[in-house]
């Protein structure tokens, strides 16, 4: 089964827009590669570009070491999961499931066979002489992927799949498509704006903004070690808080957190660290005050929101989902994770504490890491 | 327990219940439909009636008529002019349709795309349909005359035979099928790219991911989507091509030798050229009933075969 | 109600048979232009060739084979054929016509499309289905019987004869109701709390929300007035009472073999429908779009 291979491939709609530039990846064979970023960063550009729905302006797309720029999508034996789903709204899901497969001209025989053993699969049995409109949403997910799955096909495209389910049903089908992957071993373009589902879904993950990969790794690596500011506020939720400081002579100031980083040129900084990264102030940490504003108690944790002497880091333009509290000035918001038995009071100031080590700094210019 | 008198809410009227609905709503309502419901009354409804009893009479539309029973009716039946006229309306009516909504469905797939100059393309084929009918006529009266017509000029610039188009009486009633189809087809191809671009662009898009030629999916996806226009639009050119009358009145007169006398226009030959006014409107209510029939048979067959998006 | 947009699924040219490599007829310009093209050609020819037509002296137009590019400019055809008829009165005829059955239209078929879709009144239920009805009855049915009401009104070969038939159509209130149904009633049980008056309420309220619907409402109306051929012929006997179309067919019993002066006659009576055409394409072509959502 081969892996899809992008290489340089840019997308340059009529008008000016680029939509995607200079994107180079390697899925490999059997892999669960996620695209993940926010609305406009390009990604489904990019996966309709892999479906052949697009063409690119420039580079190659490979499926195995086949190129395919010049390939049209029906031929490409790629399946893809629509977020829409584009079920055939006057067909039966029976028919649905088995459109592919009569559009390849498979005895009916064969055809029969394999619908059952797909609807099996995904528990779509009871269902196969309905239309798409008699079903719930999650069932719809389901034939959808089914009609995917149908085929065999050496590449699995899924274009945010499970955004129009309610939240239950989410992580469910977030489970089932995990099993079915870790089943099936075939290779899978996925495309998300949660980067939840980017971190427990796939076996690595690229963060995309602008059209622009910013970078690409296991979930994990991503998490810890995050190559920009915007990865690093994109991946973990609540995101990463991010002040503007400065490193002069080894030493790292942040409004009034201050801790020693050797080996780091003088030069403007954003600092980031992560929510839960923060507990309350032990001796020889490097701490800070918050003023505490919001308290929400999750029954395992605490989620504290208050603000921090310091300048407001901007790093995108829509980071401000989830701020409750306007800037004010000469202080930034800040989000903690304490553990449930800090109850810390509104109004009320805490000193919190962080490990040296889990403190991340970037240039304030370019926003890449420093290490 | 002393029973206590139910106490109704103030402002309700007792009593019957057609009283409950507020005076003055039936006052309003009743006042805000009056002179639709007197115009449509004088000029629909009575006319309907008027229209029956008329086909029950022997009426010359000057002097008042006298009853005949369904004299009128059996003479219909014995008519060979109007079993004539009936068998050139079915004909007419069996190509125009195929013709006319096959077309336009061919017609507006090719619209259905963002080419240069492609706006232009719509408006060609939309102008003729605010040309009036009379207009259309007069036109083809003369595109199709034998002498000078343009048409016989191209069939001679291709080495082909003159004709002699609405003259003939073989050729005449295709020549009427031409110009109407011209005149129409805009209607069926506005109503084709409606909806046409209806379909979600996902669905087709789908189909090609499924492995779907253009033409498989234009066959098993965006036709059966259209089944409702498709449906609509047979019946409602059925329905005006058994009514056709303006453009044999200008061309040919249902000439020649009656070859394109259509059930109207022999209907109006009855009532306004010979003055049998009962007769006529027998044949009103013939057409009538005929129409209905048709309808009702179409919807019927479409209902069980069309689907409908909720 | 969706705009048309006029412009639909990206532009692919369509595979050959093989479609595995890139071996396909590269023409400069899509291939649709082959189908397009002579199709706008046959629309277009028609009408165009009027314009030539009318344009041409009498022997130009009457020969053979048919002079395309006429040598001389021939203008004043449409002088002589204007006053060989009176023109003035077709256009005249036909303005008040259209226009009086689309204001009728519109007053009329909005009062009853209201009552019918927000008041509650006695036998309303009733009496739309009996409205309806009528729409089932194809006018033929209908042409004798009004005639001879007309007639009994003494409107006959009049222009009241004309309009007074056709002031409310069933099909209007048909529309309007639907319409109106969906608009918000929050709007307008707001307004009655207030006070307003019900036909304050459309006055204000409901109509000026439903201009989409209206504007429908009249082109369609007026296009049908403009264009109505049979009924003014059975109604209208002096020419100079008949509306265009009657007008341009008795312009044929008179020029019969004058072509160039019945073709400028018949240019002449087009311009105006087709003018507003080109003007408001927009408006017509979603309005007779509308007509097939029922």
């Amino acid at each position: 089964m081969p892996g899809v291979t992008l290489d340089a491939v840019r997308k340059e709609f009529p008008g000016g827009a680029i939509a995607v530039d200079d994107l180079s990846l390697e899925i490999a064979d059997g892999e669960f590669m996620i695209l993940v970023g926010s609305s406009g960063c390009g990604k489904t550009t990019a996966l309709r570009m892999i479906a052949g729905l697009e063409q690119p302006s420039a580079g190659t797309i490979r499926i195995g070491d086949r190129v395919v720029n010049d390939v049209s999508a029906r031929d490409r034996d790629i399946a893809m999961v629509f977020q829409n789903y584009a079920l055939y709204p006057h067909m039966t899901v029976a028919r649905n499931l088995a459109y592919p497969l009569r559009q390849r001209r498979m005895p009916k025989r064969e055809i029969a066979e394999r619908v059952r053993e797909v609807a099996e699969m995904l528990s779509l049995d009871g269902l196969l002489g309905r239309r798409p409109a008699q079903l719930s949403g999650g069932q719809r997910q389901r034939v959808a992927m089914g009609r995917a799955l149908v085929r065999e096909p050496e590449v699995f495209l899924l274009d945010e799949p499970l955004s129009n389910l309610d939240a239950k049903l989410r992580i469910q089908m977030r489970a089932a498509l995990k099993r079915l992957h870790a089943r099936l071993g075939v290779t899978t373009v996925y495309v998300t704006h949660d980067q939840v589902e980017a971190m427990t879904l796939g076996d690595r993950i690229a963060v995309l903004s602008e059209g622009k990969l910013q970078q690409l790794g296991q979930p994990q690596e991503v998490y810890d070690l995050p190559a920009n500011a915007f990865v690093a506020g994109f991946i973990g939720s609540p995101a990463m808080n991010l002040l503007r400081g400065r490193i002069r002579d080894g030493r790292v100031t942040a409004g009034d957190l201050a801790l020693e980083r050797a080996g780091v040129p003088d030069q403007e900084l954003l600092v980031g660290v992560r929510p839960e990264a923060l507990s309350t102030a032990s001796e020889g940490m490097p701490s800070f005050d918050l003023h505490v504003a919001v308290v929400e108690p999750l029954g395992d944790e605490v989620i504290v929101h208050g603000s921090v002497q310091a300048e407001v880091a901007r790093v995108t333009a829509e980071e401000s989902d989830g701020v409750l509290l306007a800037d004010d000035g000469d202080r930034a918001n800040a989000v903690a994770r304490l553990d449930p038995g800090s109850r810390p009071k509104v109004d009320s100031v805490i000193r919190l504490g962080v490990r040296a080590a889990d403190v991340h700094l970037f240039n304030a210019d370019t926003g890449n890491a420093i290490r | 327990m002393a029973a206590h008198a139910l106490r109704r809410p103030a402002g309700r009227s007792r009593g019957h219940p057609f009283k409950r609905i507020a005076s003055s709503d039936n006052f309003a309502g009743w006042a805000f439909v009056m002179p639709a419901v007197i115009l449509i009354a004088i000029f629909a409804l009575i006319p309907i009636g008027w229209s029956l009893l008329l086909s029950l009479q022997a009426n010359n539309l000057i002097a008042p008529g006298h009853y005949v029973g369904l004299a009128n009716y059996r003479a219909l039946f014995k008519d060979h002019q109007f079993r004539s006229a009936i068998g050139r309306t079915v004909l007419y009516t069996a190509i125009f349709v195929p013709v006319s909504v096959g077309g336009a469905l061919a017609v507006a797939v090719a619209l259905n795309r963002k080419i240069r100059g492609i706006r232009f393309y719509r408006l060609a084929v939309f102008v003729p349909l605010v040309t009036s009918t009379v207009a259309t006529g007069i036109i083809f009266l003369w595109l199709l005359d034998p002498t000078f017509g343009l048409f016989n000029y191209l069939l001679s610039l291709v080495g082909l035979p003159q004709q002699q188009f609405l003259q003939d009486p073989n050729q005449a009633l295709y020549c009427i099928i031409a110009m109407t189809t011209w005149g129409w087809i805009g209607f069926d191809v506005i109503i084709y790219l409606a909806a046409l671009q209806g379909i979600p662009a996902d669905l087709l898009e789908a189909a090609e991911m499924d492995g779907a030629s253009r033409l498989s999916t234009f066959r098993s996806v965006v036709v059966p989507l259209l089944g409702p226009a498709t449906l609509f639009l047979v019946v409602w050119s059925t329905i005006n091509a058994l009514q056709l009358f303006d453009e044999i009145y200008v061309t040919t007169r249902g000439g020649p030798l009656g070859s394109t006398t259509m059930i109207v226009y022999y209907l109006y030959e009855q009532a306004f050229q010979f003055f049998n006014g009962g007769y006529g409107a027998a044949i009103a209510y013939v057409l009538f009933v005929a129409i209905l029939l048709v309808t009702i048979v179409q919807l019927w067959i479409g209902r069980r075969r069309v689907y409908y998006s909720s | 109600m969706a705009t048309p947009s006029l412009g639909a699924v990206s532009e692919r040219f369509p595979p050959l048979p093989d479609s595995r490599s890139r071996r396909r007829l590269r023409l400069p310009f899509s291939p649709w232009h082959l189908f397009l093209a002579p199709l706008a050609a046959i629309m277009l020819v028609p009408l165009v060739w009027m314009a030539i037509l009318s344009l041409e002296s009498e022997p130009q137009a009457r020969s053979f084979p048919p002079v395309l590019i006429p040598s001389s400019l021939h203008f004043e055809n449409y002088l002589t054929t204007w006053n060989s008829a009176p023109f003035g009165h077709f256009f005249l005829n036909s303005a008040l016509y259209s226009l009086a059955t689309v204001a009728g239209n519109l007053v009329f078929c909005s009062l009853a499309a209201y009552a019918f879709a927000r008041i509650r009144f006695f036998g309303r239920e009733v009496l739309f289905v009996i409205l309806l009805a009528t729409l089932m009855v194809p006018f033929q049915v209908l042409l004798i019987p009004t005639f001879l009401i007309v007639k009994k009104l003494g409107m006959v070969d009049s222009i009241g004869g004309l309009i007074v038939p056709n002031l409310c159509s069933a099909f209007g209130i048909f529309m309007l109701r639907q319409f109106f149904r969906t608009l918000p009633i929050e709007l307008e049980e707001a307004a009655r709390i207030d006070g307003t008056s019900r036909l304050g309420i459309l006055w204000k309220i409901v109509l000026p929300l439903s201009m989409p619907a209206l504007a429908t409402l009249a082109i369609i109306q007026f296009m049908w007035s403009w264009n109505d051929f049979l009924w003014p012929l059975i109604i209208i006997n002096t020419s100079t009472h008949a509306p265009l179309q009657l007008g341009l067919s008795t312009l044929q019993g008179a020029h019969g073999t004058q072509w160039n002066l019945l073709m400028a006659g018949t240019l002449m009576s087009q311009v105006p429908m087709l003018a507003a055409f080109l003007f408001a394409q927009r408006w017509f072509i979603r309005s007779i779009a509308f007509t097939g959502i029922k």
